[in-house]
């Protein structure tokens, strides 16, 4: 990516690589960043779903 | 044994989980299999199937769990459906069947807690034949000798069957499990879903130099279902805690040392497999009116677990150091999270006290 960056007058030859590397690199970290979106909206519904038990064993007087 | 009745349930529900495993993994492989650069495509597909298939269940488990009636099961084997259907689109077929098999596995996973009585049973048998329905959907879609009517044919059952003997009308009881120690909620949770990570990694490193012929490519699979199946009988047997911590300790010498031994390495991997029923229902122990999110969560902790081998290349000669440390890990998790349950006895016990909670 950096020899991309810094060649002024790229080639078809140089760009070419380009949609492969972010197919292989980019897909894969964009599907970890989603899992630790994934996890941190677990953490939230798991608070939420132990509130709501609280609640119910033991409702307000 | 103990099933907690509804076993017509369960039997439609188990008999589905293979074909859906079979059918995903069968979709995966022959989808993928004659595409170019097919080898980074197929890695590409497979994290890309785990993160959907994996990481949505605790969502959709929280939206079932709020809402009853939805008949996920189902939903979920027609889009797995929809996904063979579309076998010639490979990513619109991984999509499709990625998310069905998560919204199948809320389905099933929901019937095999809920209708548990509290036993361990119910959800080590449904959890079981997945194992197997990967590993022979894995040689189907290598084979290229298999056409698509053996998954649809297993699919267009699944559906007939899921249609016949489950009830979405049923009274929505809370689930009454009696495996969590006594340590904090937060404590309980966050060490059992460690162990299941921890589990998921070791697992993937797991030598098998004697994987070489066709039945011996499936022998891994039919052991992890019968150790699944057996983890749950033994639990509500002799205790969640005793057969957790033997089975993993037990596993250890068998797994680090069976490399080249075919009846050394199945037995580890059998002995391996015994807790995973058992740290559901420590989890579900926690949300006994979310099951679908208990479920959920022990399915994101797998994906946690078995996304750093896309990632990191373990050197062959620490493999085995590191395999026997992780597997100690988890059995400390087990042992911290897990208690032996008292048995039916006290599931009634807890029943009484809650009383039945109709929707």
């Amino acid at each position: 990516m950096k020899r991309l960056s810094s060649n002024k007058d790229p080639t078809l030859y140089d760009v070419a690589p380009v949609p492969i590397i972010l197919l292989l690199y980019g897909i894969p970290l964009l599907l970890v960043v989603a899992v630790v979106v994934l996890i941190i909206v677990a953490v939230v519904l798991i608070r939420r779903s132990r509130r709501k038990n609280r609640e119910k064993a033991n409702p307000p007087k | 044994m103990r099933m907690g009745g509804h076993s017509k349930s369960l039997i439609a529900y188990t008999f589905a989980h293979f074909c859906v495993d079979f059918t995903c993994f069968y979709i995966l492989f022959h989808g993928f299999r004659n595409g170019r650069d097919s080898l980074e495509s197929l890695a590409i597909g497979f994290l890309s199937y785990n993160a959907i298939a994996f990481g949505l269940q605790p969502i959709i488990g929280f939206l079932c769990d709020a809402n009853p009636r939805i008949p996920v099961g189902i939903f979920g084997v027609g889009l797995v459906l929809a996904g063979l259907l579309a076998l010639s689109f490979p990513w619109l077929a991984l999509v499709l069947c990625a998310f069905g098999n998560a919204c199948f596995h809320i389905g099933g996973g929901i019937d095999s807690l809920r209708f548990a009585n509290g036993n361990m049973t119910r959800s080590g048998i449904f959890v079981s034949t997945g194992a197997l329905g990967v590993a022979f959907g894995t040689m189907a879609g290598k084979s290229g000798i298999t056409t698509s009517w053996l998954p649809f044919l297993l699919m267009t059952a699944s559906i007939v069957l899921l249609l016949l003997f489950t009830r979405e009308t049923d009274p929505v009881l809370p689930c009454t499990f009696d495996t969590a120690s006594d340590l904090p909620f937060a404590f309980v949770i966050a060490l059992a879903l460690a162990s299941v990570v921890i589990r998921a990694f070791a697992g993937g490193l797991i030598p098998m130099a004697w994987r070489t012929g066709a039945f011996l490519l499936l022998l891994p699979g039919i052991c992890a279902c019968a150790g699944k199946a057996l983890g749950g009988i033994l639990g509500d047997r002799f205790g969640a805690k005793n057969v957790g911590m033997a089975a993993l300790l037990l596993s250890i010498p068998f797994l680090a040392f069976g490399n080249h031994s075919v009846f050394l390495s199945v037995t580890g991997i059998l002995l391996f497999n015994m807790t995973m029923p058992i740290m559901l229902c420590v989890v579900a122990s926690g949300f006994p009116r979310n099951p679908g999110l208990a479920f959920g969560l022990t399915t994101l902790s797998l994906l946690c677990g078995t996304i750093p081998a896309f990632f990191l290349l373990m050197p062959r000669s620490v493999v085995l150091t590191v395999l026997i440390a992780l597997d100690l890990l988890s059995a400390g998790s087990t042992y911290l999270s897990t208690k032996n349950s008292k048995g039916e006895r006290s599931n009634e016990k807890a029943q009484q006290q809650q009383g039945p909670h109709f929707v």
